[in-house]
C-alpha cells in the first residue's frame, strides 16, 4: 500500500501531463481548445496585404521577438517554434516536438523528442534541424547581443542558466542534445510552465545552427536577424542568399514573405494558404481601415481600436468583415501602495468603488472593445474560471460596473475622512497622451473627483510614461490610468507573478506599478510555479486572484477585445495565443 | 494754325467713400505746336490729374471724366485705350517727379529705354541699343555706352533725371509733359534739367507742357503759363503778362510768397492765408474766397468764369473783381504794400 | 559675393553644432522614455537594461556621448544606429529622402504655379467676382487643416476608396527610380493637399503685393511709356512684386525638405516627416538627432539660397 501511494504521485503526474499537453483540450482552461467553432479550411493561392500604421517589426532577430507584431508578421509565419499554437487552441502544439515534454526526476527534467528532416530554407536548404539548434538557440537569448526580454523570466529554473546577460552566447549546462533527435532540459526544481510546454511555445525555442549563426552573434549587436535562415511556410523574400535585402525588408515600410521553398507540408499543421504576403507599415488608421474594408485582399494590422465610425461599420453593415475575440489582456489602473493615500485599503476600496467602469470603456468605444473586468485574469485563461468568471469572485465595490458612490463613501468613511470624501492633497497621475488612451484617463480624473479626489493628471508619449514615470518606483507616480497587461501564453503566471510578486519590484522597467509587496502573497505566488498539476495551477492562480483583487491594488476595467477586419474576400482567422491577431498561416482568399 | 493740344472744359470726378472728389473741375487750356505752357498751383490744385487724364492714365472705376482734349484733332478723352497706348510714349511723352521712384530698380536704364523704342518702333535689339545711346548722350549723360548697362541707382539725381528725359524722347514725342520734372532736384541741377528741356524743346520742335508749383522754375522757360487753384484755371496768360501783370489775386499770393532778390532782405514774405480748399466739400461761390483777402458778399455766391481782360483777349482771368481795381491792387501790392492795406486803400475806398 | 557665401557657410557649421547641441541636452532633460528600457523588452531584467545601456552607451556622462556622437559624426559622417532596430541612422534618412524631397518640390511646383496666377489675376482684377472667389477660397484653404483635406481628397478621388476613382490611394507611392509613372500620379494628391494652403497665402500675399506695386511710380512711368498692360503687369509689376515670394518659397520649402508629417501620413509617404515623428515617440535619440540636423540644414541652407537669390532679383542688394 505505502509503495503503491509512493508511486502513485509520480505516475499520476505523468499520466495528467500527458493528457494536459497532449490532447490540446480541457488543461482546466475555460473554453475548449483545439475544436474551434469556426472552419480553417481555406482556398490555396493569392497574395493579401497587411496593413500596418506603425513600424512593425522591431527586430528581425528570432530571439528578439515578443509583441503581438512580431509573432503576427515574422515569429508564426517564417519559422517554426518547439511547440507552436494553433488557431484556437490554449494550449502548445507540438511543431517541431514530436509530443509534449516527458517529466522525469521529480518533474527537474523534461525530454523533447524532435521530428527530423525538417529543413532551412536556403543558403542552408541541405541543412536539417537539430537538437543542438534549439539548445544553441535557447542560449543565445541569454546573451546581451540578442537582448531577448522573457528568458531571465521564463528559463531561470534550468541549471546553469545565467543570472545576468552574458557578453556572448554561453554554453548552458542544463540544456542538453545528446543526439540529433533529443533535446533533455535539466531544471533546479519543477517548473510548471516548461512541463506544460507553455513557455516552450515562444521563440526562443526557434533553431538557430549554431555552425552558421556564430559568427553573426560574436558581436555587441548580433545582425544574426539579417542573415537568418527560416523553417516555416513562409520566408522573408529574397533572403535565399542568406542576406536579407530590400526586396523583402525595408524597414518601417515593408515586409514581403513569400513560400520557403524547403518546407515540407507534411510535417507541419499548418496549412499556408497564401502564396504571398506583403506587410505594408506606416498607414494611417483612418484611411487604412477604409482601404481594407472597401478594396480587395487586405487585413488590419496593428492598430489598437479602429476610428469609431470604422468600429460602428463592424457592429452593423460589415459583421461578417470582422472579428472580435477577447485578446488574452486586460487593461487597469494602477495604486502605488507606498504613496499615500493608497497605502489604506480602504481608500484603494473607495477608488474601486467609485470607478465607472463601463464608462472607460465607453472612452475606447464601448461594448464592442471588451468586456467590463472584475478581476485580473482575462478570459480563456486557465484560473479565470476558478477566479468567478465574467462575475468574479463577488466583492461588493466591483458589484455595480458604473461604479456605487455611497459604498465609496463609506469605505473612505471607515478609511478615516468622516465627510465620505476624500480631503487630502492632490495625487499625481502619468497618463498616456495618445487617444483612446487620454479620454480613459481623462474621464477617470472626472470619475474620481465625486469623491473629493483631485488628479494632477500629466499626459506625456506613451513610452514616457512608461521608461520615465509608471515603470520607476522613485518618480513616486501615485496613480497610473493607463496600464494594462496581455498573457505571454495560456497559464496565469505570466499575468499574475510579474504584476503582484514583491520580488519583481526593480528600480526601472518595474511592472509591478502598485509596489505589491506582502509577504504572504509573495510566497504563495513563487511557491506557485513549481506546481505541474494543470488543474491545481489553474485553481491556485484563481485563488490567488481572488485574494489579490480584493486587496485593490489595481482597478481592473476591462477584459480587452481584438478587433480585426478584412476585406470581403479574405477569410481572416484568428490566433488565440497570439491576442487573436491574425494568424496568416491559416488565413486564405475566398 | 489750330493748336497741337486743346483742353475743353475737362473735368475728373472721382467717386470715393468720403464722396465725389472733383479734382478737375473744368479746365480749359491749349498748347501751340513747338510752345512751352507752365502749369502752377499748389499740390491737389489738379494740375497733375489733368495731364496724366489727357495721356488717359486716369482712367479707374470710380473716375468720371468729361470733356475734351484734342491732340491734333484726335479727343483724347474719347479714344480708345489702344490708341491712347499708342500715343502714349511715341507722340506725346510724360516724365514725372522723382527720377529714383519712377524708373523700374531693377532693370538697367539703357534696358527700360530699349523697351521705350521697341514699344513703338520695329527694330532689332542692336538697333534699339545704338539709339538709345545716342539719346543718352544728347541728354548729357558722359560715357552713355557704358551708362546703359547701370541701374537707376548707379546714378545721381540729376543724371537720373536727363536719363528720363531721354526715355521720353526717344521716339521723338510732340508734345512732351513734364511733371514736376525739377523738385526732386538740388538746386543747380534743377537749372540744368531746365536748361536740358528747353534746348531739346528748340530741337526736336517740341511742345512742352511744364507743371510745377515753383513760380522760379517756369520764369525761364516758358511761353505761356496757367494759374490753376482747386481744380480750375484762374488765370492764364503770356509769361510776361503772369510776372508782371497777373490780375488774380492767388496769382499775387504766389509771386509774393517768392523771395526775390531784388527786395530787401529784411522784407517778410507774405504767405497765402488759410489752406486748399476740400475738392469734395467746394467753397461757394468763387473757390478762392475764404482765402481771398478782397472778397466781397457778392464773390461768395457768384462762380467766377474765366474770361478775358479787357485790352488783352490771351490773358484770362477768373475773378468777379473789376479788372480796373485788380490793376490797382497789384500797383499797391507790388509798391510793397501789404493785403489788407491794399484792400484798404482800394476797395473801401470807393472804387467797387 | 564669395566672401559672404564663405562666411554664412561658416555660420551654417556653428549653427549646425549648435543645433546638435541643444538637441541633446532637451532630449536628456526632458522626461522622456528611457531607449535602454524601451529597447529591453516588456518585462526586462534589470542586468539586461544595463548591458543594453552599455551597448548604447548611455552608461557614459552627457558630454562624453556627445563628444563621441560628434567624433563620429564630424570624422565619419557617420549619424549612429537607431536605438529601435538598429538600422544605420544614416541609410535611413537618406533612403527616406527622396520621399520628402519629392514630395516638397512638387508641391512647391504646384502651390508657385496656382498662388502666382491666382493672385496676379485676383490684383488686376481685383474686386471682380473672380477676386473674391479666389481670396475666400484662399482662406478656405489656409484654414482647412492638411490632414482633414488630405482625409478628403481621398475619400473623394482615391482609386480604392473614392467615390470619383481616379487616383491612386493612400500607400501606393513608390520611388521615382522604380516606376517614373506611378511615382507620379501616386504624389499628385499629396502634392495639391499639402500646397492648398501654401497656395492660398501666396495668392494673398502675392495678391496684395501686386496691388501695391501697382501703384508704385515706375508703373506709371511704364504705362507713360506706351506699353502694353500685359507687359506691365508681368513685367514690371510681377517683377517687383515676387521678391517676397521667392524669399517666404524658399524657406518653406526649406522646412518642408525636413519632413511634412501630415501629409506623409496620411498618404503613407515613407518620408522623413514619419521617420521624425516615430522616432520622437519612441525616444530614438540617434535618429532623433539625425532628422532634425537634417531639417536644420536645409533650413539654414534655404535660407542662404534665398539670400543669395536675392542679390540676383533685386540689384540694389550687394553683399560685402
Amino acid at each position: 500500500m505505502q509503495k503503491l501511494r509512493r508511486l502513485m504521485p509520480l505516475a499520476a503526474v505523468a499520466v495528467l501531463a500527458l493528457v494536459a499537453a497532449g490532447c490540446g483540450s480541457g488543461g482546466g482552461g475555460s473554453t475548449g481548445g483545439g475544436a474551434g467553432t469556426q472552419s480553417t479550411s481555406g482556398k490555396t493561392g493569392g497574395t493579401v496585404t497587411l496593413l500596418d500604421a506603425a513600424g512593425s517589426v522591431d527586430s528581425l532577430d528570432p530571439g528578439y521577438w515578443y509583441y503581438q507584431t512580431d509573432y503576427e508578421e515574422l515569429g508564426q509565419t517564417t519559422q517554426r517554434w518547439l511547440y507552436s499554437w494553433k488557431p484556437k487552441d490554449n494550449v502548445p502544439t507540438p511543431d517541431i516536438a514530436q509530443g509534449p515534454p516527458q517529466i522525469s526526476n521529480g518533474g527537474k527534467t523534461l525530454t523533447i523528442k524532435i521530428k527530423s528532416g525538417i529543413k532551412y530554407s536556403p543558403p542552408l536548404q541541405n541543412q536539417t534541424v537539430k537538437a543542438a539548434d534549439i539548445k544553441y538557440a535557447m542560449e543565445r537569448c541569454f546573451a546581451a547581443p540578442v537582448g531577448n526580454g522573457y528568458a531571465f523570466s521564463y528559463y531561470s529554473g534550468i541549471q546553469g542558466a545565467p543570472s545576468a546577460p552574458t557578453s556572448k552566447v554561453k554554453d548552458i549546462s542544463g540544456i542538453q542534445a545528446p543526439d540529433d533527435n533529443t533535446l533533455v532540459l535539466q531544471l533546479k526544481q519543477p517548473v510548471g510552465i516548461l512541463a506544460n510546454a507553455n513557455a516552450l511555445g515562444l521563440p526562443c525555442t526557434i533553431p538557430v545552427p549554431k555552425n552558421y549563426a556564430a559568427k553573426f552573434d560574436n558581436k555587441s549587436q548580433s545582425t544574426y536577424g539579417q542573415h537568418q535562415v527560416f523553417t516555416g511556410p513562409y520566408m522573408i523574400e529574397g533572403a535565399g542568399s542568406g542576406t536579407v535585402s530590400k526586396a523583402g525588408y525595408q524597414p518601417a515600410k515593408l515586409i514581403s514573405l513569400v513560400r520557403n521553398p524547403s518546407w515540407d507540408k507534411s510535417t507541419d499543421f499548418k496549412p499556408a494558404y497564401f502564396d504571398k504576403i506583403i506587410i505594408k507599415n506606416g498607414s494611417d488608421v483612418t484611411v487604412a481601415s477604409r482601404q481594407i474594408l472597401s478594396g480587395t485582399s487586405m487585413m488590419s494590422g496593428d492598430y489598437a481600436v479602429p476610428p469609431p465610425a470604422v468600429l460602428k461599420e463592424g457592429l452593423t453593415t460589415k459583421k461578417d468583415q470582422f472579428q472580435i475575440s477577447p485578446s488574452g489582456g486586460n487593461r487597469y489602473f494602477s495604486l502605488n501602495t507606498t504613496v499615500k493615500p493608497f497605502d489604506n485599503l480602504n481608500v484603494r476600496r473607495a477608488v474601486a468603488a467609485a470607478t465607472n467602469r463601463n464608462a472607460l470603456r465607453q472612452t475606447r468605444g464601448g461594448p464592442a472593445v471588451g468586456t467590463v473586468a472584475t478581476h485580473f485574469i482575462p478570459p480563456l485563461i486557465p484560473g479565470f474560471d476558478q477566479a468567478g468568471g465574467n462575475a468574479g469572485p463577488g466583492y461588493d465595490f466591483y458589484k455595480n460596473p458604473n461604479g456605487d458612490l455611497k459604498l465609496a463613501a463609506s469605505y473612505l468613511k471607515k478609511a478615516g475622512y468622516p465627510s465620505g470624501k476624500y480631503t487630502g492633497p492632490p495625487i499625481l497621475a502619468v497618463a498616456d497622451n495618445t487617444p483612446p488612451a487620454k479620454q480613459t484617463a481623462e474621464a477617470l480624473q472626472q470619475q474620481l473627483k465625486a469623491i473629493g479626489m483631485k488628479l494632477n493628471l500629466r499626459e506625456v508619449p506613451h513610452a514616457t510614461m512608461y521608461s520615465k514615470f509608471c515603470e520607476v518606483p522613485k518618480a513616486n507616480v501615485a496613480l497610473c490610468p493607463n496600464l494594462g497587461w496581455g498573457k505571454d501564453f495560456f497559464d496565469a503566471q505570466s499575468m499574475i507573478d510579474p504584476i503582484f510578486n514583491g520580488k519583481n519590484i526593480v528600480p526601472s522597467g518595474n511592472v509591478n506599478t502598485a509596489e505589491a509587496n506582502d509577504p504572504k502573497f509573495n510566497s504563495r505566488i513563487s511557491a506557485a510555479a513549481s506546481i505541474t498539476d494543470a488543474n491545481k495551477r489553474a485553481e491556485t492562480y484563481g485563488q490567488l486572484d481572488k485574494d489579490l483583487t480584493g486587496q485593490v491594488y489595481y482597478v481592473t476595467w476591462l477584459w480587452d477585445n481584438e478587433v480585426n477586419f478584412t476585406s470581403k474576400n479574405v477569410k481572416g482567422v484568428q490566433s488565440a495565443f497570439n491576442g487573436n491577431a491574425w494568424d496568416l498561416t491559416f488565413s486564405s482568399l475566398k | 494754325m489750330s493748336p497741337l493740344l486743346e483742353v475743353d472744359d475737362l473735368r475728373v470726378h472721382f467717386e470715393t467713400e468720403d464722396g465725389l472728389v472733383k479734382a478737375v473741375d473744368g479746365v480749359s487750356f491749349s498748347v501751340e505746336k513747338g510752345k512751352v505752357l507752365g502749369i502752377v498751383g499748389e499740390s491737389g490744385s489738379g494740375k497733375s490729374v489733368s495731364m496724366l487724364t489727357v495721356m488717359g492714365l486716369s482712367r479707374s472705376r470710380n473716375a468720371r471724366i468729361s470733356g475734351a482734349a484734342r491732340f491734333d484733332g484726335q479727343d483724347l478723352i474719347q479714344a480708345s485705350a489702344e490708341d491712347l497706348r499708342d500715343l502714349r510714349g511715341n507722340d506725346v511723352a510724360m516724365i514725372f517727379q522723382d527720377p529714383l521712384s519712377s524708373l523700374h530698380p531693377f532693370y538697367k536704364v539703357g534696358r527700360q529705354l530699349v523697351e521705350a523704342i521697341q514699344a513703338h518702333k520695329y527694330v532689332n535689339k542692336s538697333e534699339a541699343k545704338e539709339r538709345a545711346i545716342e539719346f543718352l548722350g544728347m541728354v548729357g549723360i558722359p560715357d552713355p555706352r557704358r551708362r546703359f548697362d547701370n541701374y537707376p541707382h548707379e546714378f545721381s539725381g540729376g543724371m537720373r533725371q536727363r536719363a528720363m528725359i531721354a526715355m521720353a524722347l526717344v521716339n521723338e514725342p510732340r508734345l512732351l509733359i513734364a511733371d514736376e520734372p525739377t523738385t526732386a532736384l538740388d538746386v543747380t541741377v534743377q537749372a540744368q534739367i531746365l536748361d536740358l528741356i528747353a534746348r531739346l524743346q528748340t530741337e526736336l520742335e517740341m511742345a512742352v507742357i511744364l507743371i510745377t508749383h515753383d513760380l522760379g522754375v517756369v520764369a525761364e522757360v516758358t511761353d505761356h503759363i496757367g494759374v490753376m487753384y482747386a481744380g480750375r484755371i484762374v488765370e492764364h496768360a503770356d509769361k510776361r503778362d503772369i510776372f508782371r501783370a497777373p490780375e488774380h489775386p492767388y496769382t499775387w499770393g504766389l509771386l509774393q510768397s517768392i523771395p526775390r532778390l531784388d527786395r530787401p532782405r529784411d522784407e517778410p514774405l507774405v504767405p497765402i492765408p488759410g489752406r486748399p480748399p476740400s475738392l469734395i466739400t467746394l467753397p461757394t461761390g468763387c473757390n478762392f474766397h475764404p482765402r481771398c483777402p478782397y472778397v466781397r458778399p457778392r464773390h461768395r455766391e457768384v462762380d467766377p468764369r474765366l474770361e478775358p481782360v479787357p485790352e488783352d483777349p490771351a490773358h484770362r482771368v477768373a475773378c468777379l473783381l473789376p479788372s480796373e481795381t485788380r490793376k490797382r491792387l497789384w500797383q499797391e501790392l507790388s509798391a510793397g504794400k501789404a493785403p489788407e492795406e491794399a484792400r484798404a486803400e482800394i476797395v473801401e475806398g470807393g472804387l467797387a | 559675393m564669395t566672401t559672404y557665401i564663405v562666411r554664412r557657410l561658416l555660420w551654417v557649421i556653428v549653427l549646425l553644432f549648435l543645433v546638435s547641441a541643444i538637441t541633446f541636452v532637451i532630449f536628456f532633460a526632458l522626461p522622456s522614455a528611457d531607449p535602454a528600457q524601451l529597447r529591453a523588452g516588456r518585462q526586462p531584467n534589470p542586468q539586461l537594461v544595463e548591458a543594453i545601456r552599455h551597448k548604447l552607451g548611455l552608461d557614459k556622462s552627457l558630454p562624453v556621448q556627445y563628444y563621441r556622437y560628434m567624433k563620429g559624426l564630424v570624422l565619419h559622417f557617420d549619424f549612429g544606429y537607431s536605438y529601435q532596430n538598429n538600422i544605420s541612422v544614416k541609410q535611413q534618412i537618406f533612403d527616406r529622402l527622396p520621399a520628402t524631397a519629392s514630395l516638397a518640390v512638387g508641391a512647391a511646383v504646384v502651390w508657385l504655379v496656382i498662388g502666382i496666377s491666382v493672385g496676379t489675376i485676383s490684383a488686376i482684377k481685383r474686386r471682380s467676382l473672380f477676386d473674391r472667389v479666389a481670396m475666400g477660397g484662399a482662406l478656405v484653404g489656409i484654414s482647412a487643416p492638411v490632414y482633414w483635406l488630405g482625409l478628403l481628397s481621398l475619400y473623394l478621388f482615391a482609386n480604392d476608396i473614392g467615390k470619383i476613382k481616379i487616383f491612386p490611394g493612400s500607400g501606393s507611392y513608390v520611388p521615382l527610380s522604380e516606376d517614373p509613372t506611378k511615382w507620379f500620379t501616386s504624389l499628385i494628391l499629396p502634392w495639391f493637399v499639402l500646397a492648398a494652403s501654401f497656395a492660398a497665402f501666396y495668392a494673398r500675399l502675392l495678391r496684395g503685393n501686386l496691388i501695391e506695386v501697382m501703384s508704385e511710380d515706375y508703373i506709371r512711368t511704364a504705362r507713360a511709356k506706351g506699353l502694353r498692360e500685359r507687359r506691365v503687369v508681368l513685367r514690371h509689376g510681377i517683377r517687383s512684386a515676387i521678391t517676397p515670394i521667392v524669399t517666404a518659397a524658399g524657406l518653406d520649402i526649406g522646412i518642408l525638405l525636413g519632413g511634412a508629417i501630415l501629409t506623409e501620413s496620411v498618404f503613407n509617404i515613407p518620408g522623413i516627416g514619419r521617420l521624425a515623428y516615430d522616432s520622437i515617440q519612441q525616444s530614438d535619440l540617434p535618429m532623433i538627432q539625425g532628422t532634425v540636423l537634417l531639417g536644420a540644414f536645409f533650413i539654414v541652407m534655404m535660407n542662404l539660397v534665398v539670400d543669395v537669390a536675392y542679390a540676383f532679383i533685386d540689384p540694389r542688394v550687394r553683399y560685402s
